[in-house]
This record gives structure tokens, sequence and C-alpha cells, in this order.
């Protein structure tokens, strides 16, 4: 799967492209744990071109805010698409995750 | 759901890498019976839910294994079947996940079968003939229409 990676200032923006299912969230998975294991705080991963998440790629959100939570980071996404969104909602990952609408907006609320 | 009125079948390999034909299938069948985008979601999430569950927990040893999916248009739903031969696993005896946990107690089990049976309009499951069988159906059209 293709994996933009971006940097707003000190925020890292991790953008995955079409489906995080059981057989691409692994490739996420190794990417974004080493890039907060040197050490990136901030983390935001931007769904604007995701189509289709299950909870194998649930797990990996879940692994990321877990390690930044323990380094005093945090991870926030925005973009999400309805069905993504619905996904969040019963897995109950909207309470515990910071979801923006856009990319501009979780990057404001990144530095509030 | 007979033999005679499936509309398609397919028979992968207890194999995570033959969830590409599944969802290959159910996307062209979706355009050809008109489903929604929101219920092809939910089908190919239940099929990658339970398939790989069924892949990854359900046989004690490394051999090969023949899962049949089957698909068919009943009612105005869209029905899947799997049948497989793997150890009797009913998934709606799972106790369902604590989704309102906070973050460092979220559990990363249950979570799939947790979406399947929410997302999905039913979901049923029989021990036949030594194989598990789940059928499960969801509305063809959209939930929001408009």
């Amino acid at each position: 799967m293709e994996i933009t990676q971006t940097k707003q200032g000190d925020i890292l923006v991790i953008g995955p492209k079409g489906k995080l299912d059981a057989n691409t969230s692994k490739m996420f998975e190794d990417r974004l744990m080493p890039l907060i294991d040197q050490g990136h705080k901030k983390v935001l991963a931007d769904f604007s071109q995701l189509d289709y998440i299950s909870s194998a790629g649930l797990r990996v959100l879940l692994l990321a805010a877990r390690k930044l939570s323990e380094s005093g980071g945090k991870i926030a996404l925005c973009s999400l698409r309805p069905s993504i969104k619905t996904v969040f909602d019963i897995a109950g990952f909207s309470t515990v995750f910071s979801v923006f609408a856009t990319q501009e907006d979780a990057i404001t609320g990144f530095t509030k | 759901m007979t033999a005679t009125k499936n509309l398609a079948s397919l028979v992968i390999k207890n194999d995570l890498a033959e969830m590409a034909r599944v969802s290959e299938i159910v996307e062209d069948l979706g355009q050809k019976h008109g489903v929604s985008a929101e219920a092809l979601y939910a089908v190919n999430l239940a099929l990658e839910e339970i398939l790989v569950n069924v892949i990854s927990y359900g046989y004690a040893d490394d051999g090969e294994h023949q899962i049949i999916v089957r698909f068919d248009v009943d009612a105005g739903d869209f029905v899947t079947e799997i049948e497989d031969d793997a150890k009797p696993f009913n998934p709606l005896e799972t106790p369902p996940p604590d989704v309102e946990a906070p973050l460092a107690e979220k559990p990363l089990g249950g979570l799939g079968i947790h979406l399947t049976r929410t997302m999905m309009d039913s979901v049923a499951y029989r021990r036949e003939r030594g194989k598990n069988i789940l059928a499960m159906r969801k509305k063809i059209a959209s939930d929001h229409q408009g």
C-alpha cells in the first residue's frame, strides 16, 4: 500500500491510501511504529485517501496511541470518510481518539 | 439459501492472501446488483473479519483447508454464507468487547466480531456436517436515502 509522509512543523502527517485491512495493516504498522520510536511525539493520521479500515487497521492505531501516550506524545486523525467514521463509532474509537474534519483543523488542534 | 439460487460461490484456501479474491467478487456482485457503497463496506468488512478469524485461529494443524463463500440476493438483502471445516466456533457466543474502555484498557481482541455483528443486519450460525456455517445478511439499499 502507498503511505504518504510529510511534516507540518513538528507534526508528522502520515496518510495511508486505499485499504487498511488484514493484509496491508502490517505495512502501516511497520512504517508508523519506528517513526514513533525515533521520537515523533505528534502524529496525525490523515485518512483523506483511505477507503477502508477493518479491525486490523484499528489495532495499529491503538498500538500507536498507546506507545505515544507512554512517551508523552499524541495521535490525532483527520478526514475520515463516512463508512470509516461508522467503524470508529462502533469500535468506540471516536471517543478516545481526537478526530478532526480536516488536516487544517487537526493541526490547529495540536497547537492548542 | 439453496445451491441452485446461488449468485456465485468461491472456494478459497486458508491463506490471508485469498482475501483479495473475496473482495474482488464482492465488488463485482455489488456493482451488478446495485448494492449501496455503505452495504458493500459492511459486507467486505464482515467477510474479512470472519475469514481472518477462521484462517488465523480456526485450525489446529498447518495443513491446507478449503473455505466456501457463497453469495446470494434475497428479499432485498445481500446474503453471504461462509462454510469452513475449522474447529467449532460460534462468533455470536463471544462476549462483546468493552468499547467504552479508556485507551489504555481498550481490548485489541473481539473488535472484528463486534463490528461484524453491528454492521450486518443479521448473522446466523449453525454447525452442520462438521462444518461451521455463518450466514450474514445486509440490506442492499442504503439506510441513508437521498
